[in-house]
C-alpha cells in the first residue's frame, strides 16, 4: 500500500507538487491524470527515491521512502516517461543488467528476462540492439526493464506517449494482465480514455494539486448534471457570437471553428444555444452531445481542456 | 547502504560498453603509440643510433687509445678528451653519456703493480647504451689486469734470462695466473649521475603514456552524463544503489580501463621501441597507481560535470595543466622554481618520477612514496567526486 501525505516538491522557488495526498491500495491501478506540466513526473520522481520531498511523507507498506530507502527500493519498479535504456545493448542485455542491479543472477535472471520479452511481444527481437527498435518497441522494453526484479508496485509514467496504436494496445493490455496477476500500478497519463479504461481510481492533477479524486463514477458525479456539447461551425465564430453564448453555458472553449460547451441542463440549454447562434448569424456544421466523461470533469474544474 | 554487487554491475557494464565502442582501440592504444613514436624519433632518435659522445679524462695515451679504438670500431662512441670537471659538466648537460677515468699514467701504474682504479660515470638517461659501454670498459680492464699479472708473474717466478725464454714461458704462466685474477674483481667504480634521468625517447614514452592515461580516464568520465541523457540514471538510482556507489562503480571501470591502456602501452612500447621500463613488479605497481590516480581525476569530473562540454573542458584543463606542470611536456627540471613546487600537485610528476626511477634500474621500494601519493590522489578524487555527485543529486 502506498500512502502519500501532503507531498511538496519545489524546484527553486517554483512549487511543482503542492500538498498532494493520495493512497493506492494493493492490487489497484491508480491513475494520475493531468495535462503536461501538472506535476505527475515530479511526484513519481519523489516516489522513486530519486529526489527527496520538500515536505510531506510517503510510505510504502509502512516504510518511509526517505528513512527506509533500501527496503522501499526493492518493492518498487519504475518505468520513466522517457525511454531509459542502453541503445548499444540488446534488449535482453538491458533486461539482464537491470535485473542484476537488484542482485538477480543465474537461471532465474535469464528466465525472467525471457518471460518479460515474451510478455511484451519481443522475444524474437531480444538479441537486437535497442537502438534499432521503433518507438513502440522501445516503450515495451522500457516497461519490461522496470519489472525485472518482480516489484510489487510499478510506476508507469506516461507509457503510451507518442506511439503507434498497436503498441499502445499491447501496453494497455499488458498493464491489465499484470494487474490481474497482483501487480499494483501507478499510472500517469494525460489521455483520459486510458485512465478510464485502466484505472480503478483516479486523481486529477493540475498545477501541482490534486483537484479531484475517486472512482470513475465518483468523478462523473463531480461533473454533476453538466453535459458536454461539441459544436463545429462553418466559420470561425466572432466575439459577438461567443458573447451571446456566455450567459447560457457553464463554460466555453474555442478551437478554431470548434466550440466545446458545458451546460447544466442540455434539454433546455440546447434550443437556447442554437437560437443564439442563429440570431448572430453563425451556421452550425456539426453538433454532438456526450455523456460527461473525465474530460468534462477537468473542463468543469479548470475551465481548460486536458490536452491544451 | 548499497552493497557491492550493484556497484560492480555498473563497473561491468561500463567496461563492456567501452570495449564495444569503436573509438576504444584508437583512443587508448594506437594514439599514444603513434605519438610516442613520432616525438621520440623527432627528439631522441631510437632506430639507428649515431655514436654516443664519451668523455675520456686526461689526454690520449696508449691505454686510453686502445679502449677508444674498441669503442669507436663498434660505432658505439665518439671519444672526447677533457678534464674531469669539464667532462662531468658535459654529462649533466647531456653532451656526453659516459665518462671514463683511468689513472694518470696508466702504463706506469700497471707495471709498478699499484692499484689501478677505473672510474666510470653513466648518464642513467642513456642507461641502456651506457651499460653496454661500461661492460666493454669492464672487459677491457680485465684484459689489462690479466696481461699485467701474466707479465709480472712470469718475470718474478722464473726470472728468464732472455726474451725468448720469457716468450716460451708466458702461455703456461698466463693460464695459471688468470684463474687467480678472475677471482678478484677489477676495481671499476661505476656511478650513475642524476639530474638528467631517462633518455629523450624513454622519457617521452613515459610522459606520453602517463598523459594519455589521464586523457582517456577523463574522457571516460562522460559515461555519467550519458546515463543522464539516456535517462538510465533514474533506473540506476531507483535500484539499490546510492550516488556514491554509482560513482565508485564508474571509478572502478575507469581504473580498469586505464590500467589496461597503460599496461598495454608499457608492453607494446618495450616490445616495439625497446623502451626500458624497469623492474616488472615496480612497473606493475606504478601502472596500477597511475591508472588509479587518473581514474580519481575522472571521478572528480564525473561528480562535477553535467554535460559533455563540461566533461571535455574539465578534462582538457586537468590534462593540459597537469601535463604542462607535471613533466609530460617539459621535464620538470626545466620549469621555473615555483612551477617545480606546484608540480607536486600533479599526478604526472609522481608517476613520471616513479617510472623514471624504475627505468634507471633502481629497485621497486624506492617508488613507494610515488605510488602512495598516486593512490592518495585516487582516494581524494573518489571522495571529491562522490561528495559532489551526492550533493548534486540530493537537490
Ligand atoms: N528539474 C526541474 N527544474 C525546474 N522545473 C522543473 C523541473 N522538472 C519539472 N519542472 C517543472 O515542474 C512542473 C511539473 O513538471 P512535471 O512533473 O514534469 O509535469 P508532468 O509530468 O505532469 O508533465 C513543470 O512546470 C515543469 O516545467
Ligand atoms: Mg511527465
Amino acid at each position: 500500500m502506498l500512502v502519500v501525505t501532503e507531498l511538496h516538491k519545489k524546484y527553486g522557488s517554483f512549487v511543482a507538487v503542492d500538498s498532494v495526498s493520495f493512497r493506492i491500495n494493493d492490487g489497484e491501478v491508480y491513475g494520475l491524470l493531468g495535462p503536461n506540466g501538472a506535476g505527475k513526473s515530479s511526484t513519481i520522481k519523489v516516489l522513486s527515491c530519486l529526489t527527496k520531498p520538500d515536505g510531506g511523507h510517503v510510505q510504502i507498506d509502512g516504510l518511509d521512502i526517505v528513512a527506509q530507502q533500501a527496503q522501499v527500493k526493492t518493492r518498487i519498479g519504475i518505468v520513466p516517461q522517457d525511454i531509459a535504456l542502453y541503445d548499444d545493448f540488446s534488449a535482453k542485455e538491458n533486461l539482464l543488467f537491470f535485473g542484476r542491479l537488484y542482485g538477480m543472477h543465474g537461471a532465474d535472471l535469464r528466465k525472467r528476462a525471457d518471460e518479460l520479452l515474451e510478455a511484451v511481444g519481443l522475444l524474437e527481437r531480444g538479441k537486437d540492439h535497442v537502438g534499432s527498435f521503433s518507438g513502440g518497441m522501445k516503450r515495451r522494453i522500457n516497461i519490461a526493464a522496470g519489472l525485472m526484479h518482480r516489484p510489487k508496485m510499478v510506476y508507469l509514467d506516461e507509457p503510451t506517449v507518442g506511439i503507434d496504436p498497436q503498441s499502445r494496445r499491447l501496453i494497455l493490455d499488458l498493464v491489465k494482465r499484470l494487474n490481474t496477476e497482483g501487480l499494483t500500478v501507478l499510472f500517469t497519463t494525460h489521455y483520459m480514455e486510458e485512465a478510464e479504461e485502466l484505472c480503478h481510481r483516479i486523481g486529477i492533477i493540475d498545477f501541482g494539486k490534486i483537484i479531484a479524486e475517486g472512482t470513475i463514477p465518483e468523478l462523473r458525479a463531480v461533473a454533476g448534471e453538466v453535459s458536454p456539447i461539441e459544436i463545429e461551425l462553418r466559420d470561425v465564430p466572432t466575439p459577438q457570437q461567443l458573447e451571446a453564448l456566455g450567459p447560457i453555458v457553464e463554460s466555453l472553449t474555442v478551437d478554431g471553428s470548434r466550440l466545446s460547451l458545458l451546460c447544466r441542463d442540455s434539454k433546455t440549454a440546447l434550443p437556447a444555444i442554437l437560437q443564439s447562434l442563429a440570431q448572430t448569424g453563425a451556421r452550425v456544421h456539426h453538433l454532438e452531445m456526450d455523456e460527461p466523461d473525465l474530460e468534462t470533469v477537468f473542463l468543469k474544474l479548470t475551465g481548460r481542456r486536458l490536452r491544451d | 547502504m548499497s552493497g557491492w554487487s550493484p556497484v560492480l554491475r555498473v563497473t561491468q557494464r561500463d567496461l563492456l560498453a567501452q570495449l564495444r565502442s569503436r573509438s576504444f582501440l584508437v583512443q587508448t592504444l594506437l594514439l599514444p603509440m603513434i605519438l610516442t613514436f613520432i616525438i621520440g624519433n623527432a627528439l631522441g632518435g631510437s632506430q639507428s643510433p649515431a655514436p654516443s659522445p664519451v668523455v675520456m679524462v686526461g689526454t690520449e695515451n696508449r691505454v686510453t687509445k686502445a679502449l677508444a679504438d674498441v669503442l669507436m670500431t663498434r660505432q658505439l662512441a665518439s671519444i672526447i678528451y677533457a678534464t674531469k670537471a669539464a667532462g662531468q659538466q658535459m654529462l649533466t648537460a647531456g653532451k656526453a653519456i659516459v665518462l671514463i677515468e683511468f689513472p694518470v699514467d696508466p702504463e706506469r701504474t700497471l707495471l709498478r703493480g699499484r692499484e689501478f682504479p677505473i672510474l666510470v660515470m653513466l648518464d642513467s638517461a642513456s642507461f641502456f647504451r651506457g651499460t653496454v659501454i661500461q661492460s666493454i670498459v669492464q672487459g677491457f680492464a680485465q684484459q689489462l689486469q690479466t696481461t699485467r699479472a701474466t707479465l709480472l708473474g712470469a718475470v718474478r717466478a722464473l726470472k728468464p734470462a732472455t726474451a725468448q725464454e720469457l716468450a716460451a714461458l708466458l702461455p703456461t704462466v698466463q693460464q695459471k695466473v688468470q684463474s687467480d685474477f678472475e677471482a678478484r674483481a677489477p676495481q671499476i667504480t661505476a656511478t650513475q649521475i642524476t639530474g638528467r634521468q631517462a633518455g629523450f625517447f624513454t622519457y617521452y614514452a613515459i610522459a606520453f603514456g602517463v598523459m594519455f592515461t589521464l586523457l582517456s580516464a577523463t574522457h571516460g568520465a562522460g559515461s555519467l552524463v550519458e546515463e543522464f541523457e539516456r535517462g538510465t540514471i533514474a533506473r540506476l538510482l531507483s535500484a539499490p544503489l546510492t550516488p556514491a556507489g554509482l560513482l565508485i562503480g564508474k571509478f572502478l571501470a575507469l581504473w580498469a580501463m586505464a590500467t589496461f591502456q597503460l599496461g598495454s602501452f608499457v608492453l607494446l612500447s618495450s616490445l616495439f621501441y625497446g623502451v626500458r621500463w624497469g623492474e616488472p613488479l615496480g612497473v606493475l605497481a606504478t601502472v596500477l597507481a597511475t591508472a588509479a590516480a587518473a581514474a580519481g581525476f575522472g571521478g572528480i569530473i564525473i561528480g562535477l560535470a553535467t554535460s559533455f562540454e563540461q566533461v571535455n573542458v574539465l578534462g582538457l584543463i586537468f590534462v593540459l595543466v597537469m601535463s604542462l606542470l607535471g613533466g609530460s611536456m617539459y621535464p620538470v627540471d626545466a620549469l621555473p622554481g615555483i612551477a617545480q613546487q606546484l608540480s607536486r600537485l600533479t599526478y604526472n610528476r609522481w608517476s613520471i618520477e616513479a617510472f623514471q626511477l624504475l627505468s634507471s634500474g633502481v629497485g621497486s621500494l624506492v617508488i613507494a612514496l610515488d605510488v602512495a601519493v598516486l593512490m592518495g590522489m585516487a582516494v581524494a578524487g573518489l571522495g571529491i567526486g562522490a561528495w559532489s555527485l551526492s550533493k548534486r543529486l540530493a537537490s
